[in-house]
């Protein structure tokens, strides 16, 4: 890689990461999430700073080129993390359909108290 | 004396409503009615609401063909313990004489849930030629997981007694799918089937003929 692309890389994976601390601190992200982007703030970094590692890397599992190593760990990474955020949705989804019916029942359920009051206070 | 709840699943039947409260009260008085209703944009709500039927309303539509309303019918069912739960569809496509049918087993011990079947005799409504295709393969798919032969895995006019309300309404905590999940879900708890015949309404018709068998 280049020095330009190792400056480019370098000034993106620090405002990835100066933006990900900003929504930290506002708490529009919080938890796993928050790990994993950090994660792959940390990665980005390290990719200018590491160069002669990744390449190393890269020939250990039989890649010629870093970058294609690189195209890998994130394609692998986005399938995880698609994964991930499925098995997530799902969980909240089946949480909302329970909440929404229980919030049905009780509704009703007050109804129900509040008609057979009037009609008690009516007498 | 056993405490039965029908359960009718609405979304937008405004135009049927009434006549399936007036069809269920009129042939089996002793149940308590109540009104599942998934969050419809019409008035269907306040038509059960004027005819006396208490409404569970959903607080956004659920979709998914009713099965979230079913599941909240269970809850409902347990919690307020009822012995058996019949589930009943709010577009006057079921016919309210056969309630007392397919409760029978369920208060004679003989099943713990009763499927009304509308395809053990090819008459009456049989829906469409793909929708038929789908129910089929479906009931197939489920019939092979079960060891049951299942005809109509999709139809929704069902009784359960209080062994399947506990475990949909208290102890399975995930939203029910399909009517396939019922019906596995209760086979691997245990539960024993017995399948009726009924004839589906359609338009002012009315076959009244009725055979059932105990699996």
């Amino acid at each position: 890689m280049g020095p330009k692309f190792s400056i480019v890389s370098a000034f993106l994976a620090v405002s990835a990461l100066f933006f990900i601390l900003y929504v930290l601190r506002t708490r529009k992200l919080r938890g796993g999430f928050v790990v994993s982007w950090m994660m792959i703030a940390g990665i980005m970094i390290s990719v200018p700073l590491a160069e002669s590692f990744y390449i190393q890397l890269a020939g250990f599992v039989g890649l010629h080129r870093a970058i294609d190593m690189i195209i890998v760990v994130a394609v692998v990474f986005c399938l995880i993390y698609n994964f991930y955020l499925a098995v997530n949705v799902q969980r909240l989804n089946d949480q909302i359909q329970q909440l929404v019916s229980l919030v049905a029942i009780l509704e009703s359920d007050v109804e129900e108290l509040s008609h057979n009051k009037r009609g008690h206070e009516g007498r | 004396m056993k405490k039965v709840l029908v359960s009718i699943i609405a979304y937008n039947e405004e135009r049927s409503i009434a006549k399936a409260i007036t069809d269920i009260r009129e042939h089996f008085p002793s149940a308590d009615i109540v009104l599942v209703d998934d969050c419809s944009t019409d008035a269907t709500a306040d038509v059960a609401r004027d005819h006396g039927v208490k409404v569970i309303r959903h607080g956004v539509n659920l979709g998914n063909i009713g099965f979230p309303a079913v599941k909240t019918s269970f809850v409902y069912a347990y919690k307020n313990n009822y012995d058996v739960y019949c589930q009943f569809d709010g577009d006057g496509q079921h016919d309210a004489r056969w309630l007392a049918t397919i409760v029978h087993p369920i208060t004679a011990n003989n099943a713990d849930l009763v499927i009304g079947s509308r395809f053990l005799e090819k008459e009456g409504h049989q829906s469409t030629f793909l929708r038929r295709i789908g129910i089929k393969l479906f009931s197939f798919v489920t019939s092979i997981v079960i060891n049951r032969s299942i005809t109509d895995v999709t139809s929704g006019f069902k009784a359960y007694n209080r062994k399947v309300i506990e475990l949909f309404g208290e102890k399975y905590k995930y939203p029910i799918v399909d009517s396939n999940e019922i019906l596995i879900v209760t086979h691997y708890a245990g539960g024993e089937y017995m399948k009726y015949r009924w004839k589906c309404k359609e338009g002012n018709m009315v076959i009244p003929a009725l055979v059932f068998f105990k699996h």
